[in-house]
Formats: structure tokens, sequence, C-alpha cells
């Protein structure tokens, strides 16, 4: 029935006599033509694909830029995990983490890309490409572009290896000396894991476009799928998030009474969950957000051209990329905080109107440096006063002295350690309860701080020359790396008893450096990081130097601000995309004489609806996910339920979403300003 | 009233595209449609705006698949081939023309037209683009014009020529003259009849405009998501106009 592809080549030529076409056929056959013209030949489908850019690189431009934000930081940690010997440990951990979050922003910033030509990826496929041609195509357009940013990645890393340092010797750890091999190998990790990127995220990209109905000027909210599979599979996806909230916020919980690993565990995924939780309400709540703003401003052109259609709900990748930037900005900086201020509360409650232990020697915190003072007069005050230096032995099976000479000829070293006398006071003053276990006023025995159990048989040398047998009778779980005993051994000393003074011999194995210090309390562990005047004053070895307080938090900054900057990078890079596929509508606007203001203020009602709620959203959901999960440790402080919500972070961040909706705006604008240059074209 | 003879399905020419009881529903219904265009003709589809002409045409060119009935061409049924294949389709048998010209801005005039061969990872020579041009008139602009310096009917030519470069065997156009002026809309069909010559061998053309109709062999009529009556080529334009308008002719 068809003819062949020749013989409609012929029948084209014969066309031309028969209509008298100015007898162009000839004039191709004999050459005539051929000088005017380049040889299109075939071109690529990369050729082509990367042609719908052609004019306008910036686009690419900023994509890459984003691209190369995140890659820095991969290259950065990889070149210092490429450097350590053996197992790399939290940089690996950081590493990974960094390399999730750079894939689903870059999966982001690519499919807004593409959304923003989709008219003419519809073209394409009207004209035959198909899914799999699609998928190369995009790929092969964003490879190069993921290449060169990681060049460029690998190149800007160079000095940020400084930064890193810095930031690590301010967490207290060793700056991590590069070496040559790492730096090799993470150039070319970071090129892989950068190319690796952008072919899945151009995969996916161009799967979605692949998928959907054939409309040139319409995205389709979903793809071609029936309406009862997606009915099914929403109701089915919105029982997996209930569950996941309800596993994680739980595992949150009940993980308190175990080891705190768990906990952390729990705490991690907490803002996993959030986001992914808050993404799957997006498309609803921001539909039903629009519909109620698009109500109030009705009337108004800018409101309505705005929220008119839902495109702006279309990919919700906006919505997405906020969710994720204030999650982790929300959770682990306000969490971190949270933690600060349950210790910092609970360490006012411990001190108010009693004695408090300082740090004797700046900088270190070993039990050796601590000294008790009495802020005021206090009935109740610990007072210890260095006396001599005794030893003493684990393990006890026979009798002390059969056990020193045993040991003794087997080798065993002694323990050694400075005793104190306990002048006044009593150690339960100073030792929350969660933080003991046994009676630490125990007239005679050890009160243990290291892996001791309650009546463990000791021996300890006394001042009589024989070694005496004595028990722990109280082990608390004090932080800061301090390990050692006090030895309560009443009738060890003749001279003290005399004076009807207990005695605390001080053990210690190390000094402590004093920063990033941790309060082991109960079996959680609570940051102590805040600077305050209560915060270099913790119990037991809890303490931290003025100048070093908020170590731990640098150590949060290693997450939270690598996202936010990447995040930064994607939102600009999906609003400029956003605003330029709505080239078509700012020329409308033009026409019907929109200012540039009300362009720029459609523009920040468009991205603002999904910027704020997105971050509205996370706000309310982390701060309430935060303070379930961190209610056990409260109660472990406090005895009782408390509210805590970090108004500071908060705040920033809302300022922070009101600066990116600004930014929408400009970008808006900046379109706008371009189609008013050109005479509306 | 004035009274023409309809359309008598007494074509002893093959069919090329056939819609047997389609119904396509999607909040608006449209069908259930009998339609069948045969090897040589052109079949103009009229009615009021929101009757479901380019319904219709999206899913006789198998862009959407029909509820219920069937698509045939060349007797495949369109809705039981895989999107590999009706992209096979769209690449070299089927050709789409619509009011924006379906042309990638950002290409060249040459480019354009070698656009399917190149998605087809085929070559095309730049004689072969030249001829595909100069049947639609276009053979004096170098195959580097952008095609945005074009106006809008050469621009639609363009379209055109890109269809006959590729060898399709029937051509779409939704709103082919929505854009053009009268003698752009008159250098459209004039160039859509000389590719029907040139190797088409049919058209299906949704449109509003009397004259684009008028030049068609067969005219259908739609109201309402369904074809209310199918003419043959004895109506006029002014004719076409006064259906358009409301009026029914027998």
């Amino acid at each position: 029935m068809s003819k062949s592809r020749t013989e409609k080549s012929k029948s084209m030529g014969s066309a031309d006599a028969e209509v008298g076409l100015r007898n162009t056929s000839g004039m191709v056959n004999a050459g005539l033509l051929g000088n005017r013209t380049r040889n299109t030949g075939r071109m690529s489908g990369v050729h082509i694909l990367s042609s719908l850019w052609r004019g306008n690189r910036r686009l690419q431009l900023l994509n890459g830029a984003a691209n190369m934000a995140a890659m820095t930081l991969i290259f950065v940690l990889a070149w210092a995990v490429n450097s350590v010997p053996g197992v790399a440990g939290s940089l690996g951990a950081f590493l990974v983490f960094m390399v999730v979050a750079a894939v689903l922003i870059d999966k982001t910033t690519t499919d807004h890309a593409f959304i923003a030509k989709w008219s003419d990826l519809m073209r394409l496929r009207m004209m035959g490409a198909t899914q799999r041609w699609l998928i190369r195509v995009m790929v092969g357009v964003q490879l190069p572009i993921a290449f060169v940013s990681a060049l460029g990645a690998c190149v800007l890393g160079v000095p940020g290896n400084a930064l890193f340092n810095f930031l690590f010797r301010l967490i207290g750890k060793d700056a991590v000396k590069r070496t040559g091999f790492g730096f090799l190998n993470a150039v070319w990790q970071t090129i892989l894991i950068s190319l690796a990127c952008a072919a899945v995220s151009a995969y996916f990209s161009g799967r979605k476009v692949g998928k959907s109905r054939l409309v040139l000027s319409v995205v389709p909210e979903r793809t071609t799928r029936r309406r009862a599979y997606t009915r099914i599979s929403a109701i089915i996806r919105t029982l997996i998030t209930v569950a996941m909230f309800i596993v994680g916020i739980g595992w949150g919980i009940i993980s308190s009474g175990s080891n705190s690993e768990a906990a952390q565990m729990g705490t991690g995924v907490m803002p996993l969950l959030v986001c992914w939780g808050i993404a799957r309400l997006a498309k609803p709540m921001l539909r039903a957000i629009g519909g109620g703003i698009s109500k109030r401003l009705h009337g108004r052109s800018w409101a309505d051209i705005a929220l008119r259609d839902v495109t702006a709900l279309k990919s919700v990748s906006i919505f997405s990329i906020t969710v994720v930037a204030v999650a982790v900005f929300v959770f682990f900086y306000g969490l971190q905080t949270f933690q600060d201020h349950a210790a910092s509360t609970s360490l006012h409650a411990i001190f108010d109107g009693t004695s408090v232990m300082e740090t004797s020697q700046a900088g270190k915190a070993g039990t050796r440096n601590l000294r008790v003072l009495a802020r005021k007069a206090d009935p109740r005050a610990l007072v210890l006063s260095p006396t001599t230096q005794v030893r003493y032995l684990y393990s006890d099976t026979g009798g002390c002295d059969k056990q020193m000479k045993e040991d003794l000829a087997g080798g065993s070293p002694l323990g050694e350690g400075l005793s104190s006398v306990i002048d006044s006071g009593s150690l339960s003053d100073f030792i929350p309860i969660g933080a003991r276990q046994g009676d630490v006023d125990a007239r005679n025995g050890v009160v243990s701080a290291g892996e001791s159990k309650i009546g463990q048989p000791v021996c300890i040398a006394g001042a009589d020359g024989h070694w005496h047998h004595s028990t722990v009778t109280s082990v608390i779980r004090i932080g800061g790396g301090m390990t050692g005993n006090l030895y309560v051994p009443r009738s060890l000393n003749p001279v003290e008893n005399q004076h009807g003074h207990r005695m605390a011999i001080i053990h210690h194995d190390r000094t402590v450096r004093a920063h990033g210090l941790v309060s082991d309390t109960g079996s959680r562990s609570v940051s102590v990081s805040s600077t305050g005047d209560v915060i270099d004053r913790l119990p037991f070895g809890a303490v931290s130097q003025r100048e070093f307080a908020g170590g731990n938090r640098v150590g949060v900054y290693f997450f939270v601000y690598p996202i936010l900057l990447i995040s930064v990078m994607g939102l600009v890079s999906v609003v400029a995309n956003d605003a330029e596929s709505r080239r078509r509508e700012a020329r409308a606007a033009w026409m019907i004489g929109m200012s540039e203001r009300q362009w720029a203020m459609s523009g920040c009602i468009r991205t603002g609806i999904e910027v704020g709620t997105a971050g509205l959203l996370s706000m309310v959901a982390v701060t309430i996910s935060a303070n379930l999960t961190e209610q056990p440790r409260l109660a472990d402080y406090w005895h009782a339920a408390r509210v805590y919500v970090p108004w500071p972070q908060l705040g920033m961040m809302v300022l922070a979403l009101l600066i990116v909706i600004g930014c929408g705006g400009l970008l808006y604008r900046s379109v706008y300003r371009g189609i008013v240059r050109n005479g509306g074209r | 009233m004035q009274t023409y003879l309809s359309l008598q399905q007494t074509s002893k020419n093959k069919e090329v595209l056939r819609a047997v009881g389609l119904v396509r529903d999607f909040g608006f219904r449209l069908g259930p449609i009998d339609l069948t265009v045969r090897e040589d003709e052109t079949v103009a589809v009229i009615g009021p705006s929101g009757c479901g002409k380019s319904s219709l045409l999206r899913a006789m060119a198998g862009m959407d698949k029909p509820t219920r009935g069937t698509v045939t061409f060349d007797g495949k049924v369109l809705a039981k081939l895989g999107e590999k294949k009706l992209a096979q389709l769209r690449a070299s048998r089927f050709a789409f023309i619509f009011q924006d010209y379906m042309l990638l801005e950002n290409l060249t005039i040459g480019e354009n037209v070698a656009l399917p061969a190149s998605i087809r990872g085929e070559r095309m020579d730049d004689d072969e683009i030249l001829r595909a041009l100069a049947c639609v008139g276009l053979a004096d602009k170098p195959l580097d014009t952008p095609v945005t310096s074009l106006s809008g009917g050469q621009q639609q030519r363009v379209a055109i020529a890109r269809a006959l470069a590729i060898g399709a065997d029937v051509l779409f156009a939704d709103e082919p003259t929505g854009n053009l002026d009268p003698k752009a809309r008159d250098e459209v069909i004039e160039t859509i009849h000389t590719s029907m010559r040139a190797g088409l061998k049919a058209a299906l053309i949704v449109t509003h405009d009397p004259v684009v109709a008028s030049s068609a062999d067969r005219v259908v009529l739609m109201a309402d998501g369904l074809i209310v009556r199918e003419y043959g080529n004895g109506l006029s334009a002014l004719q076409i106009e006064d259906l358009l308008l409301g009026g029914r002719h027998e």
C-alpha cells in the first residue's frame, strides 16, 4: 500500500514540475542551490536537544553551577576520605549523605530544566522521538555539563580544603593531612559521582517526558496511568507514610530506654521521614492553599496570573527542595540547641544555690584539675581537698595481699591516683539522678565512673602499708571522657577518719580536652556545647572552656550548611527555570500592559506558595517530631515533659524563605525586562 | 435551505485510516464515531469550538488511546501498538502541522526539515531538504535561516516540507491556518494539495476556516462530540460558513 521512500521522492520531483514551483527541483539537481547552504546532514540527538537552549545558555550554566556546588563539597570530603588510611568513619558517612543530597537536588534541577522546555520535547515526541531516544539524548546533554562542573568542583575544592580543615580543628579533630594519591582518587570519584548523578537525573526526567500524554502546552500532573491505579497507589502511599511516621517517632521514644545508638538512629531517621511525608502531602496542600489565596486575591491580575493554573504544582520541585533544606536546618540545628537548652536548664537546676566544680587548669578537664567552690554559704557544699597519691587494684579474687603478690609476680601494673578528702557536702548533690546507680553517699566503698559494676571487689593500698578490701558501691556515668574512680574508703586513712571526713581518692587515666564534651545522662548523650555561665561548670568532667564552647555545633555545620548551600543553588536554578518556562505568559502580560513590578509580584506569589508552604509545614513538623523524640531525654533530666521551640532557628528560616521568595520575584523580573527590551518577543 | 449532495461511501480507494465506534471519555465525551479516511483523500473536520475536533484528530493519530472502539492504520489497530511502534509511525508515516507550526524555534529551516530523519538516526542530504522545501515554495531560503525569521505562513510551509521530507503517508493538521492571513492561508492550502500529489496519501484537517474546509475532498461536521454529517466536495466556503453558523445542508 505504501509507496517506497524513493518512489515518493520521485513523485515529489514530478509534483514540482506539475505545479511549476520555479523549477527548483532542477536547480537542486544541478547543484545551483548548494552554494547557499551548509550541509545539514544528520544531527545527533544531543545536538538537537542542546539546541533548545540556544541563545539562552544561562539556565544551563545555572544548572551546572548548582551541580558544581554539590560536587565541590563531595570532592573535599572524598579527598579527605581517600587520604585517611583505613575506615574513614564519620567522613565516609558525611560523604554518603552528601551524595544522596546531591542526587536528589540534581534530579530536581534537571527535571525542572527539561520541564521548562516541555512543548519542544513534546514536539520531538510527535516527530517520533521514543522514550529511549529521549533518555539517551537527555543523558547525553547532561553528561558534558556534569563533567565540566565536576572538573570545576575539583578546582574549587583545593581552596575549599582550608575551610574544611578549619572546621575540623574547631570540632577538636586533627586536620586531615591530604595526600596526592588521595587527590587523584578524589578527582575521578567526583567526576564519577557527578556523571552518575547526571545520568540518574536525566534518566528519570526522560522517563517522565517519554511517558506523559502527548500534550504540547500543559505539563500533566501525572503520566498516562489509569486513574483507578493512581487512586489505589495514593492510598497505599498514604498508609505507608503514616506507618513510617509512627515507626520513626516510636523508635525515637522507645529507644530512650535502650542504648544511645538506637536513639541516635531514630533521631536521624526523623528528618528523612518528615521530608518524605511532607513531600507526599504537597499536591493537595498546595492546591488548597493556591485556591484559597486565589479567592482572596481574585481580580488582581498579578495574583490571577500566578495562580491561574496548577503549573506551579506540576513538579513540586521547589517545594521538595525547600522541605529538605528546612527540615535539615531546623531539625539538626534546632535539635542541637534543644539539647543545649535541656542541658543548660538541668544544670541551672543543679547549681542553683549549691556548690560547683570548676576546672582549675584552663583547657583541661580531667578530675585532676577539678576543684570545688562554694558559691555562697552552702551547708551542703562539697569540698574536695587533694591528699596523697594511692595505689589500687581491681579484681580481688582471694584476699588483697595474696592478689597483690600474684599480680605483681605476673607483671600486672598497679593503678595509681590522687586522693582527695571530701571536707563537707554530698556527692549526690552534684550528680544528676539519671547519671548514677547505687548509693553515691555510701560511707565506705568505691564510686566508680568507669566500666565497673556495683559490688565489684577492689583492693586499695592504705596508708598503713597494707592492702584493704573494698567494693564498688555506686557507678556514675559522667561524660566528657571522664573515666576513673572516687574511692571512699572511710576506714583506710586513720588521720582523715579521726576528723570524721570521708576521703575521696580520685583517679584519672588521662586528661580530657575541654571542648566537644558530652554529658551522659541516663543512657542518652546530651550535647552541652552552648556557651553561657553554666555550661563551663558542669559536674564531673563534662566541662567546656568558654572559648571552645560550640564545638559540637560546628559538627552540625558539616551537615547543615552544605545541604543548605546545595539547596539554595537548586532553588535558584529551579525558580530561574520556572521563570523562563513562563516566558510566553510574560509576553502576554506585557501585551495587556502589566507592569514589571506586577509580574515580579506574580513571581513572588508563585514561588511563595511552594516555598512558604513547604517551609512552614517543615518547621511545624520537625519541631513536633523533635519534641516527641526528645521527651525521653528531657524526662531523664527533669522527670517531666517539656516543650521546646527553637525560635531563633525558626526565625532565621523564615527570613531565609522570604529572601528566596524575593529572589523568585527578581528572577521573574529579569525575564520580564528581557521581554520588554526586545519589544515583547 | 440549500440542499447539497451528501457524501456517498462509494469511493473505491483503499482505506488509510479508519475509526470504528471510537469513544474517548475524559470528562468530555467524544463519540461514538465511525470515520474512514481513504487514499488520496483530504478530509476536513469542522464544527463549533469544543465539539471534539482536536480530540478526534489526536485519537485518529494515536496520540490518545480511545476508551472504546478502534482506530486502524494500514490494517493495524493503533491502540494495540506499543509506544515505540507509535513513535515510529510518527517518525515516518504520520506528519503533524498545528496552529503553532510544530517547529523547534532554535533550529534552522534545514534542521527542522531534517529533524525526524535525525531522530530516526538517518542522514538527510541537503538536496532532499531543498527538494522538500521547493515543493512548498521555499527553495529560495538558505537552509541555515532561523525559522523565527520566517512569517507564519512560511513557518507552516516548513512544517509541511518536513512532512514531505520524511515521506509521510498521512498529514494531521490542527487549525493549520489559524494564525495566517488569507494570502498565507491560500499558500498553505495549495501546499497541502501539492503535497498530496507529491506523496502524501491522505490528510485529516481540523479547521474553522471555511475556505480550507471547502478545499477538502470531504467535510465532516461535528457537534457535541459526534459526527453530525459528512459532505462531499461540493460545498463552497460560504455554505460551510453557513454550516458553522448553525445551518444545515442536506
